[in-house]
């Protein structure tokens, strides 16, 4: 049985795979590992990719929202056509009478003042921000607009300049500096 | 179970590859099997971790692919095999091929079970650990295979 059991070793250990054969595998095993790295390395990069993507969206979306916002809120103090505080045609009469407010109402484009004609401010919070609103008619004909004017704070600093429409009313939106201003006309 | 420190690939896929062939007494077959385990291996770990999970990984692919097919085989019988009938005693360079006439005659696994324990050292336990077989049935696995190699051995 000795004997038997050294043949039987011999036997297996006679029994060899072919070395071509050990090459091709160990030549697949890379070109498998060579496939997963480029995978691997893609995936690090489209998780940034789709994560740019993400967060573009979110603040694509946010600022839509904030400037929605805004553009809702004007719409509405617009509509409200509540007393002034002051009237007065000149800038400095009614800034002087709105003494809470800490920056300049007038605003910096020469164009506007001389095209609208100030009829009176009073204060009013947009976005929890205090506001002058300031009322103006243009020079041109007589319906009255309603100007916003309040300092870009970090809730509303991605609100985007434009011209936007809210029930009716239209609201062109720009900023100069440090200022927002929102211009509501209609209805 | 031994582990030794670390084989080459070389030395691992030659090991795999008698282990696929005690169980599939058949070359091809046993070079597929090795083949597969080898590449599904390395897909999940990325590289062949110890013998014993290669015998392991080979071992079950042979139940997945080999038993459950049931294949049947039909051997054209060469010059050797017919010499070695013809004879009627085997000398030489004839002891291989009586050899391989002896394990053909074999379970395959008891052709397992002597490969691991006298081929691989492995102690009945420790087969037993890899198959997931009793000990007890190990060692009358080891038991009867030695029996019936005799048997074949005496009747030559």
């Amino acid at each position: 049985m000795k004997n038997l059991e050294q043949e039987f070793k011999n036997y297996y250990r006679s029994k060899r795979i072919a070395s071509e054969k050990i090459t091709a595998m160990q030549a697949s095993v890379h070109e498998m590992q060579r496939t997963r790295y480029n995978v691997s390395y893609l995936i690090p990069i489209a998780a940034v990719i789709l994560l740019t993507i993400g967060i573009g969206l979110w603040l694509h979306i946010s600022t839509d929202s904030i400037t929605h916002q805004v553009v809702a809120e004007i719409g509405h103090n617009h509509r409200q056509h509540g007393a002034l505080v002051v009237e007065s045609d000149q800038y400095a009469v009614v800034q002087a009478a709105l003494s809470e407010l800490d920056f300049p109402i007038r605003p910096r484009r020469d164009e506007f003042v001389q095209d609208f004609v100030l009829v009176g401010g009073k204060y009013c919070t947009i976005q929890d921000s205090r506001a002058a609103q300031l009322k103006l008619t243009p020079r041109k004909n007589g319906t009255v607009h309603t100007l916003y004017v309040l300092p870009i704070s970090d809730d509303i600093k991605s609100v985007k300049p434009g011209v936007y429409e809210t029930n009716g009313i239209q609201v062109e939106l720009w900023t100069d500096q440090t200022l927002l201003y929102g211009l509501a006309h209609g209805q | 179970m031994p582990a030794p420190p670390s084989l080459s690939a070389e030395e691992l896929l030659q090991s795999g590859f008698r282990y696929a062939y005690a169980l599939t007494h058949h070359h091809h077959d046993a070079e597929d099997l090795v083949q597969t385990a080898w590449l599904k291996l390395h897909q999940r770990y990325k590289k062949v971790k110890t013998k014993a999970l290669f015998f392991t990984t080979i071992r079950n692919l042979y139940i997945d692919q080999y038993r459950r097919r049931q294949r049947v085989r039909f051997i054209t019988l060469t010059s050797e095999h017919e010499g070695l009938s013809t004879s009627g005693t085997v000398t030489g360079g004839d002891t291989k091929v009586a050899i391989d006439q002896m394990l053909s005659k074999l379970r395959d696994i008891e052709r397992e079970a002597l490969f691991l324990h006298i081929v691989e050292g492995y102690s009945a336990n420790e087969i037993a650990d890899m198959t997931g077989r009793p000990r007890g049935t190990v060692l009358s696995l080891i038991h009867r295979s030695r029996k019936k190699l005799a048997a074949l051995d005496a009747a030559d």
